[in-house]
């Protein structure tokens, strides 16, 4: 084993015996397989084909790994949901105002926040969180996250089952909506393993934002962050799942999305991978009610010498599921992207279709991006399709703006702008409107390390 | 020649034809008339021989034959033709090469050799220039960006190919300008001058002025409920099928 | 050494004509694969020591690697020790000059698998390397060959006469240390074409050569290096066939192609292997590695070929592209059925500037058998102005297939376009309907269905292929329907 990934198993060692001494009342089944797997397994290698163009060691920076160690402190709780603690907890030298500018949330929507892999919530929400919100009617509902991965399972995945110190979980009642924004923030450079499952209700709708967000007087040095959140949407439920990683420079991020669709369940993502020095985002949808479907919007947007990794799989075990994946990588200075698609279609997915597409765009030499779609069939009554592209801006549209009399710089932002466009279209308008605005202030540093054409 | 007596119809196990009786001698053009829904669409899926509908009683003959145990191709071999409301596209396949395939196919049965290649190919012009293609799209894809009714002219052109003994001809009229109605309605008089009998299933009565029908049946909930001349055309034409329903 | 387990016989078809075996002695070495063996297989080919001291190297590094488990494959391990890697018919031990002096029951053999050499001669001008199990028997056609300045021969007689050629490109484009099989080539490669077309000349014939394996446990280890200088022009087409065999057999080619400026290579496989019987048993084991390069400005190299045989089949013809404006083509067919399990596809590398690929991939799978594509187009950061088109489309029969398709796109060049599409489909029962009601038998329907889905890459066939490509594909689809 190399240097590197000695290093970074050792910490993962400390960091077990570490949670072994602080769990109080000692760690679950699940915890101690999860751990048992990792040491056998490892962290991924580049002979995985879903790591195959991203080196896994990257996301363990020297300074993470020189990082003390700190003990999980108990704050004391809000009354109702025993994972999450009340903002007042937090600490004086944090700035809320400040974050709570850069998340910019809706106004009808729940705000939680997850500072330094601590979950709080604000005064007024508080109720929320305790009564029907709080309780997960019946646990069996969920599959357990380590099945539900089945052999998309990573070392990555693995340590968050490990480590994780306590999961939130929340349930949707039945034929109610909410909004619910996560705020994901690391104030102190650290490793973060949050964990989060959901049950949406029959019949409920969900709208979930999940934001790692670096508001601007927080400079931190090395973070990582490696979370998982679980959704099960029960029958006729609907989801809208928003993932939008504006990270510091210097903070890797890992995530995991795990979804579960019962009969005509709907789940519809849009992810956008804008910040961090590398990131990894890896949604696993399993279609397994009749009738289900899933579509994914993503966008990946690369500058200087960045690393963004998607990987999107749709496992289609039931009839008449759809799924549609639109995925678009954008790379400027010399950043690297790659795409992972897979759609699974097994012997009982009858009259199943599936729709995969990745469109790409080098903006500037030293610039890559990998893709590699992936379609596995295993009935004939399926309608499946996937393409993929890689290209440049249209010289001849650019030529065209600037003729008619729009400076160089604009057109490009414009054309920019106007790629990604086809993957917001379908969000609802206030949607639309607050990621539109988070996401065009990095079109002009973007622009800026394209190459002129 | 072709007698289908008390033929009953069900899918998935519901009755949709009940006791239809209809006998169609060499030459002679017979027309189905009903309204949606009343089981025109079944009858052709039972002539031809589509194994999702069940025959519950009644029989099947064509000159004499019963067809009820053959296959599609093997009513095919027979003289049996049906040209379809909606012909499928088969793209990679050239029009030519399918007709080829066809022609010996039929030809294989007789016992007679492949048709030549000159010979198909004068043919098969002939018959497009009676159904009013033009030659290019021979080497097109099988029906592969025809509209409508291009598709239709296909289906005579085919049928000149094969002048066969009974053609059941299934909506044929339905997306079809006047100048197309002409030429089908020309076909058709053509091959019943070579006594090719008849089936036409339709539920719009007026185009049948290119054509004089020998019998006219009206089918109402899965019955003929009469059989008669052109008059009954007419009435339908005049009064809907509400007239004949007793 | 020739007899087949009888239970097994009942088994299988009639339909595979090719299932017989020649009673010939033959001369063969013990199994197993160590220095000893390979020493005297260069001996009984009495080789130069260069190709022996190469061979050796290739062993080495043999020894050191690992069979490649990555594809989506299964089979049972095979065991190198327990295969032969000489076996020559003992008729040929003095090279024959002329038709007239080769055995005449290895003659009969080739009549009955439909390659009669002198209606050959008189159809369609196509010289003939045939090859019998390890040794070439006849080369036809040398003296019209020779008068264009084309070398076509049996690579162990290019080692001999050309020697300076076979050091300059052996194992350039596929180095002994490329991948397992490659390794296990370069140390027991038995023979195979050499072909070496100089500058600017047309080759006047279609260049062609027929493979077999006969004898018991003999893997087979062909080696082929095909050479167009500077504006010249070759077709070559490969066509397999064997007999019907009760335990698999290993098939581990190395085909390497060089195309200098201006230069154009066309290379055709069909290929009809036995593919094991209805229930996977027997069958050969097909693992290639296929490479062109593009070495020239404005070269071109295009690999066409379809697959129906073999119970395994691992093969990715690959083109380098080198040269600036160097183009590579791939055009495939790959037909799976009953337990059949193929891993096929093609590797483009785009190195020069404003070079071009084209991959056009068909998949028909049937019965419970795995048709994967796997393909790689890659962009080195110098591959300024870069072009692919990819189009990769399955076809399922029935409801116990699969088809995958794993395709890598690695742009490391921005300047680059690279378009890749796919599609699954099955054959609509409505087309089939209706091509039964026009008096089409089930199958010829399926057959003719198939065609058409297939029609894009026949064409890219040189015409004699294309009739056989076509009868090939009907009897491999039989019984395919339910």
């Amino acid at each position: 084993m190399s240097m590197m990934r000695q290093a970074i198993s050792e910490h993962c060692q400390q960091q077990w015996d570490t949670t072994i001494q602080s769990a109080a009342e000692g760690i679950s089944p699940i915890r101690q397989r999860a751990w048992q797997r990792w040491q056998q397994q490892g962290l991924p290698t580049r002979h995985q084909e879903s790591w195959k163009y991203t080196r896994a060691e990257q996301f363990f920076t020297e300074p993470l790994l020189n990082n003390a160690l700190k003990k999980t402190s108990v704050l004391p709780q809000k009354t109702g949901n025993p994972v999450i603690a009340d903002i007042k907890q937090l600490s004086a030298s944090i700035n809320l105002d400040l974050i709570h500018k850069a998340i910019s949330p809706q106004a009808n929507s729940v705000l939680l926040y997850c500072i330094d892999g601590q979950f709080y919530s604000d005064q007024t929400n508080t109720s929320l969180f305790g009564g029907q919100l709080g309780d997960v009617s019946d646990p069996s509902l969920f599959i357990p996250a380590q099945d539900l991965l089945d052999e998309d399972s990573d070392g990555f995945a693995l340590l968050n089952l490990a480590l994780s110190p306590e999961t939130l979980q929340l349930s949707i009642p039945a034929d109610s909506q909410l909004t619910l924004h996560i705020a994901y923030i690391a104030a102190r450079a650290g490793w973060y393993q949050p964990s989060v499952r959901i049950h949406v209700q029959p019949g409920s709708q969900l709208t979930l934002l999940e934001h790692t967000v670096s508001p601007a007087d927080l400079s931190v040095s090395d973070s990582l962050w490696n979370s998982l959140t679980q959704l099960h949407v029960a029958p006729s439920a609907e989801v809208i799942y928003v993932n939008l990683n504006q990270c510091a420079p210097s903070c890797q991020h890992v995530h995991q999305l795990l979804v579960d669709l019962d009969t005509s369940a709907q789940i519809q993502s849009w992810l956008a991978a804008l910040g961090g020095n590398a990131s990894r985002l890896q949604i696993i949808q399993r279609l397994a009610g009749r009738g289900s479907s899933a579509t994914v919007n993503g966008l990946l947007l690369g500058q200087g010498q960045q690393h963004h990794d998607h990987r999107v799989v749709f496992r289609h075990l039931a009839e008449e599921t759809k799924s549609y994946c639109l995925h678009k990588g954008l790379l400027a200075g010399k950043s690297k992207g790659v795409f992972n698609g897979r759609i699974l279609m097994t012997p009982e997915a009858h009259q199943a279709e599936g729709n995969m597409y990745s469109r790409n765009m080098l903006l500037s030499q030293g610039s890559r991006m990998h893709t590699k779609p992936e379609l596995e069939i295993y009935h004939d009554a399926v309608r499946c399709a996937h393409g993929a592209t890689v290209g440049q801006l249209d010289r001849q549209a650019l030529q065209y703006l600037c003729s008619r009399g729009i400076a160089s710089e604009s057109a490009r932002q414009l054309l920019l702008a106007a790629f990604i466009q086809t993957l917001w279209q379908s969000l609802p308008k206030p949607l639309y409107e607050w990621l539109t605005q988070q996401v065009t202030p990095s079109f002009a540093s973007v622009s800026e390390q394209m190459e002129a054409i | 020649m072709l007698e289908i007596q008390s033929l009953a119809v069900s899918v998935a196990n519901k009755t949709i034809l009940e006791a239809i009786d209809i006998t169609i001698n060499a030459g002679e053009i017979h027309v189905l008339m009903g309204p949606n829904g009343v089981g025109k669409s079944t009858l052709t899926r039972a002539l031809l021989g589509d194994t999702g509908y069940t025959i519950e009683s009644g029989s099947l003959r064509l000159g004499g034959l019963d067809l009820l145990p053959l296959s599609i191709e093997q009513r095919a071999h027979q003289g049996l033709f049906v040209a379809f409301q909606h012909p499928v596209t088969i793209p990679g396949v050239s029009n030519l090469q399918f007709y080829k395939a066809m022609v010996n196919a039929h030809r294989q049965v007789q016992n007679l050799e492949p048709l030549d290649a000159i010979e198909l190919l004068a043919q098969v012009k002939q018959a497009a220039k009676q159904s009013g293609l033009t030659e290019d799209f021979l080497y097109r894809g099988l029906n592969d960006g025809f509209s409508g009714g291009e598709k239709k002219r296909n289906e005579l052109l085919q049928m000149l190919l094969l002048s066969p003994r009974i053609a059941v001809v299934d909506e044929i009229d339905s997306g079809l300008d006047v100048d197309a109605l002409k030429i089908i309605g020309q076909g058709i008089r053509h091959l019943q001058q070579q006594g090719t009998g008849f089936l036409l299933i339709t539920h719009y009565p007026h185009w049948l002025e290119y054509l004089t029908p020998d019998q006219v049946h009206i089918l109402l909930a899965g019955r003929i409920v009469q059989s008669g001349g052109v008059e009954l055309a007419d009435q339908v034409a005049n009064q809907g099928f509400q007239a004949f329903a007793a | 050494m020739c007899a087949a387990n009888t239970d097994l016989q009942q088994h299988l078809q009639q339909r595979y004509s090719a299932g017989f075996v020649t009673d010939i002695e033959t001369d063969t070495l013990p199994a197993g694969l160590n220095e000893t063996v390979i020493r005297q297989l260069s001996a009984k080919k009495q080789e130069p020591e260069y190709i022996l001291n190469w061979r050796l190297q290739a062993f080495q590094r043999w020894c050191k690697m690992k069979p490649p488990a990555w594809a989506q494959v299964q089979h049972t391990p095979i065991d190198f020790q327990s295969i032969v890697y000489y076996s020559s018919p003992k008729s040929l031990a003095d090279r024959p000059k002329s038709l007239d002096e080769v055995d005449p029951e290895l003659l009969q053999t080739y009549e009955k698998l439909g390659i009669p050499l002198y209606e050959q001669e008189m159809l369609a001008g196509v010289a003939v390397d045939a090859i019998f199990d390890s040794v070439s028997v006849a080369t036809t056609f040398k003296d019209t060959l020779a008068k264009a300045g084309v070398i076509f021969c049996p690579i162990s007689e290019a080692i001999q006469q050309y020697p300076e050629l076979i050091k300059a490109y052996l194992g350039r484009v596929v180095p002994p240390g490329d991948n397992f099989y490659a390794a296990l080539n370069a140390a027991v490669f038995s023979d195979g074409s050499f072909v070496y077309v100089p500058e600017g000349v047309r080759c006047p014939l279609e260049l062609s050569t027929y493979f077999r394996i006969n004898a018991a446990n003999t893997g087979q280890f062909e080696r082929t290096l095909i050479i167009a200088e500077k504006g010249s022009y070759v077709s070559y087409l490969e066509g397999c066939t064997a007999p019907m065999r009760d335990e698999n057999q290993l098939h581990a080619a190395v085909v390497e192609l060089v195309a200098l400026d201006d230069a154009e290579i066309k290379y055709s496989t069909v290929q009809n292997w036995y593919p094991g019987d209805e229930q996977g048993r027997g069958g050969i084991y097909n693992f290639v590695t296929k490479r062109g390069l593009c070495a020239g400005t404005r070269s071109k190299i295009s690999w066409t070929q379809i697959e129906t045989g073999s119970a395994i089949t691992w093969k990715y013809p690959s083109v380098i592209l080198r040269g600036d404006h160097a183009i590579g083509e791939f055009f495939s067919v790959a037909v799976t059925r009953n337990y059949q399990q193929a891993d096929t596809g093609t590797k483009m590398i785009h190195v020069g500037k404003n070079t071009r690929s084209t991959i056009l991939s068909k998949g028909i799978s049937a019965g419970k058998s795995q048709n994967t594509y796997r393909g790689l187009v890659k962009l080195n950061p110098t591959a300024t102005g870069a072009r692919n088109y990819t189009q990769c489309d399955s076809l399922l029969i029935g409801d116990g297939c699969s088809a995958n398709t794993f395709p890598y796109i690695e742009a490391g060049e921005y300047s680059g376009t690279v378009e890749h599409e796919a599609t699954t489909s099955k054959i609509a029962d409505e087309q089939l309907l209706y091509l039964q009601q026009r008096g089409l038998e089930p199958e010829q329907a399926v057959a003719l269905v198939v065609n058409g889905f297939c029609k894009d890459v026949f064409e890219q066939l040189p015409m004699e292929f294309a009739v056989e490509a076509n009868r090939l594909m009907q009897v491999s689809l039989e019984g395919c329907v339910g």
